[in-house]
């Protein structure tokens, strides 16, 4: 039931649902959205605070002990790919929009700015911006400061990291609270609003950037506007206390916030959430977190990673790897059943999924339903794979051994062990597996210096033409392949159509285009073992105001403003 | 006396120094990419050259391993002991925050195996070939030989089972908290100080029947003194010479054998400290613990050393 909930199918039928909701529900502005039909855009009227679902019921104060993934290894949220740090600092600052974290479906809703509206091409959103919103430092916020911040977002200075996408051409400021952003190439205004609400880009002051010239790497305590202000931080833990000039006069609930560093799927995060010493622990190992559900005073939820890639990537600049067909082979002699449960005994929520998501791609069921994953077809699988490599020109294997990375994990290891017998023993492929530590992976990585490598997974966000151009395809500033496209992935057809995909405002063109997409890929098979993990959560039923079912992006949902402790 | 301290405190130089060298060394040799630590998988991988080139210079990674070194060095000399590259936290915080923890629990560790070791050396001394001397060579070569991590690890699960156990997950210090500082530091410092205690027993004994067989206690018998004096003023003195030198040995092996207690016991000590940045690469943390590790093992040492001519009478340095 709960991987049913959960599946990458329910949850992008409830956005595109979501996406044709929000269309209709919000006016009648001329900007192209998906569907076809009027962009989202926030109510008139009475002005949108974020409150807690039961707000009626809710209590006041108290302390919230969060079991946080962490320490942040440094404080530049721009520059981070890592929970750590947008789980720990989301509570001090707020976004331009925000995705409504007390609903799975994560409709946007207002944050700093309070309305939109979009132009009839889509290629600009105007901001009406809150009036009255003060810095934790008493600076006042104005528009400026969303400009400072979206230019240090997309155009960070040369010796500073972003690593945001978002498709900005220019942000300007119209007036004190008006501000104006130009796109650099079309987007559904979903899409584009939902990528402004990533958990990451928080809205700091254009003061602190100037101070710190961008680089916020050392900087803890740059000042926001959000719902909890900085009071210490340890080696052990981060304490927030509750902003009492917090512009939104419903929120926060509770007073103070604690973070404490457990590290995720570990037992020292489980002792701690089920011993009671924490209120809510994000990431639980597989065992903890069926403890938690099985726990009368606890809940728990999965959410998906909006991460796109593989478990084992082929370099396909290498030969005979080059060959489309050997790389199918691979991936026919690979039992994806078998797959599956060995990813499973880490973490219960991982599923086979296609290359992207549906619409675009197969749900887990389908998938499993069909050739070559339904464990019937097996025998035609191993065939077609033997098939195949002699089609190629190895009847009887390939004379030679091939270097097949693989990340330092217990999940990459045993994966790539089962993945090196199967093959040896079908197909007559050696390979030689190099275990090396994920600080070591990046070199390999960009090198190219493997055959095969394990973990061959990139950063999701909102935008997913965006993750699929990181995964599969070339930067195009650069013209070079992207910094996540391990396997080294080029087709000019896929990134011709990937241009039309992330262009395209028809919802059914953009289903058709995205299934172009993901057929090329399913053809061509740069990587083997799509699969795609869950994170869970569990917190004691004290704590109100979470959702009760996870969506799939989590990243979004950590400032704690509509939560409160009943007790 | 100063003459000794003199030379001795130039030794240590040479020491210190040495070992700078090794752990330097060592931690070159390591693979790992500090970008990595700091920026995460996709922020490494996501890095142009340039902005690679940028961040490794201002690191100092570009520099030669001479002039990293030589960095270090001057860092260490001005205090700076650098900062974690996986923790926004310097490691001199790391220290202050946690060293005391560690601290308390080697000393409380080293009292504890006085306060045991001590009775059941001189009880087993004075008893020769008794069954409670038997009983106490039995129980101290026992937990001599049990690893402190696995009598952790037992510890902890009978805490657990028992008690409803559960491991800090913050620091409480003694002035903040005794009960639950004790709560804390307890647990590993008995596991430690009983494996120091079989030492100290075994010192103590071995020592104890050399002494009470010298002529000066044999003179003192023959004069009369009571036996409790002759052993607590004439013997004992004597034979815990020896004591202290393995007692001091024990508060740096206290250090060290906490790396693994403290593991088991989930105690946030530098013990801790030290296995998660060991387990995370993380260089600086990994480097300037090992040494304030040394430094902590040399001092102690030399205290020791300038310990025995205040015991002893008949030791000069000079």
């Amino acid at each position: 039931m709960e991987r049913r909930l959960c599946s990458r199918s329910g949850m992008l039928g409830l956005l595109v649902v979501l996406v044709l909701a929000l269309a209709i529900a919000f006016g009648p502005a001329a900007a192209p959205a998906l569907a076809g039909t009027p962009a989202p855009t926030a109510q008139s009227g009475e002005p949108f605070y974020m409150k807690a679902i039961d707000h009626d019921k809710a209590k006041r104060g108290g302390t919230l002990r969060l079991a946080a993934h962490g320490p942040p290894s440094m404080f530049d949220i721009y520059a981070s790919g890592t929970i750590a740090n947008v789980g720990a600092q989301a509570p001090m600052y707020d976004l331009l929009v925000r995705q409504d974290p007390r609903d799975p479906k994560l409709p946007i809703v207002p944050s700093l700015a309070t309305s939109w509206t979009i132009s009839a091409d889509g290629m600009t959103y105007t901001f009406a911006l809150r009036r009255g919103v003060k810095f934790h430092d008493g600076t006042d916020f104005s528009a400026e400061d969303v400009k400072a911040t979206f230019d240090r977002i997309v155009f960070p200075p040369p010796n500073l990291l972003s690593l945001r996408i978002l498709p900005i051409k220019e942000t300007v400021v119209l007036d004190r609270y008006t501000v104006q952003m130009k796109l650099s190439e079309p987007r559904d205004s979903y899409t584009f609003l939902a990528s402004l609400a990533g958990g990451w880009n928080v809205i700091t002051s254009k003061k602190a950037l100037d101070q710190y010239k961008g680089d916020l790497k050392q900087v803890d305590n740059f000042p926001g506007t959000g719902p909890f202000m900085y009071k210490s931080r340890t080696t052990e833990s981060w304490e927030m206390v509750r902003n009492p000039n917090y512009w939104n006069p419903y929120a926060p609930y509770v007073d103070r916030i604690v973070h404490v560093w457990l590290k995720a799927w570990t037992p020292e995060l489980a002792a701690a959430l089920l011993g009671g010493q924490v209120d809510w622990g994000m990431w639980l190992d597989p065992s903890a977190y069926q403890k938690v559900k099985a726990s009368p005073t606890m809940s728990g939820l999965i959410w998906l990673a909006p991460n796109l890639g593989s478990w084992i990537g082929f370099n396909t600049e290498r030969a005979p790897l080059t060959d489309s067909r050997v790389r199918r082979a691979l991936h026919l002699a690979l039992d994806q059943d078998a797959l599956i449960k060995i990813t499973q005994q880490f973490d219960p929520t991982v599923q086979m999924a296609d290359y992207l998501p549906p619409p675009y791609g197969k749900s887990y069921e389908e998938l499993m339903k069909e050739y070559p994953y339904a464990p019937a077809t097996r025998e035609k699988a191993i065939a077609d794979a033997k098939k195949l490599m002699a089609e190629a020109g190895y009847p009887n294997g390939i004379p030679k051994t091939f270097d097949f990375v693989v990340r330092e994990s217990p999940q990459n290891r045993q994966l790539a062990a089962y993945a090196q017998a199967e093959w040896e023993r079908l197909l007559g492929v050696k390979t030689n597996l190099e275990v090396v530590q994920v600080s070591a992976m990046v070199d390999r990585q960009v090198a190219g210096t493997f055959d095969m490598i394990s973990h061959a997974q990139c950063l999701g966000g909102a935008d997913l033409s965006a993750t699929i151009r990181m995964c599969y395809s070339i930067n195009k500033t650069t013209g070079k392949k992207s910094d996540s496209n391990f396997t080294n992935f080029r087709n000019a057809e896929f990134d011709k159509l990937l241009d039309q995909f992330s262009a395209e405002m028809n919802a059914q063109r953009k289903t058709q285009l995205g299934r172009q997409l993901n057929q090329i890929l399913n053809n061509e098979m740069p990587s083997t073992g799509v699969l795609v993990n869950g994170r869970a959560y569990g917190w004691y039923n004290y704590v109100k105001g979470l959702p009760t079912v996870g969506g799939n992006s989590d990243y979004n949902t950590y400032q704690w403003d509509y939560v409160w402790l009943d007790k | 006396m100063r003459r000794y301290l003199a030379r001795r405190l130039m030794l240590v130089i040479p020491t210190v120094l040495g070992v700078t060298m090794i752990i330097f060394i060592a931690m070159r040799l390591l693979p790992g990419d500090p970008l990595v630590a700091i920026f995460g998988l996709e922020g490494a991988r996501r890095m142009t050259p340039e902005q690679r080139a940028n961040l490794e210079q201002a690191l100092g990674l570009r520099d030669p391993y001479v002039v990293q070194y030589a960095k270090w060095l001057r860092d260490i000399g001005s205090g700076e002991f650098g900062k974690s590259l996986l923790r926004g936290d310097s490691v001199t915080q790391f220290v202050l925050r946690r060293g005391p923890i560690t601290l308390e629990i080697a000393i409380l560790a080293t009292v504890l195996s006085w306060l045991v070791g001590f009775p059941v050396g001189i009880v087993s001394a004075l008893r020769p070939n008794t069954r409670m001397d038997f009983a106490s060579r039995f129980f101290s070569i026992l937990f001599v030989a049990i690893p402190g991590f696995w009598l952790g690890l037992v510890v902890v699960l009978a805490l657990i089972l028992w008690f409803d156990y559960k491991a800090p997950i913050l620091p409480v210090y003694p002035w903040e908290n005794v009960g639950q500082n004790l709560q804390m530091v307890a647990g590993p410092a008995v596991v430690l100080g009983l494996g120091f205690a079989g030492f100290v027993a075994r010192m103590v004994r071995s020592s104890l029947l050399e002494v009470i067989q010298e002529d000066y206690v044999r003179t003192a018998r023959a004069k009369g003194v009571h036996e409790q004096l002759v052993i607590a003023r004439h013997a004992l003195r004597n034979a815990i010479l020896p004591v202290i030198t393995w007692s001091s040995l024990f508060l740096g092996v206290a250090l060290g054998g906490s790396v693994a207690v403290e593991k088991a016991f989930g105690v946030p000590g530098l013990g801790l400290t030290m296995i998660d940045a060991i387990l995370d690469r993380d260089l600086p943390v990994v480097q300037n613990l090992v040494l304030l590790y040394v430094v902590v093992f040399v001092v102690v040492n030399l205290i020791t050393d300038m310990s025995y001519a205040w015991l002893d009478p008949r030791i000069r340095y000079d």
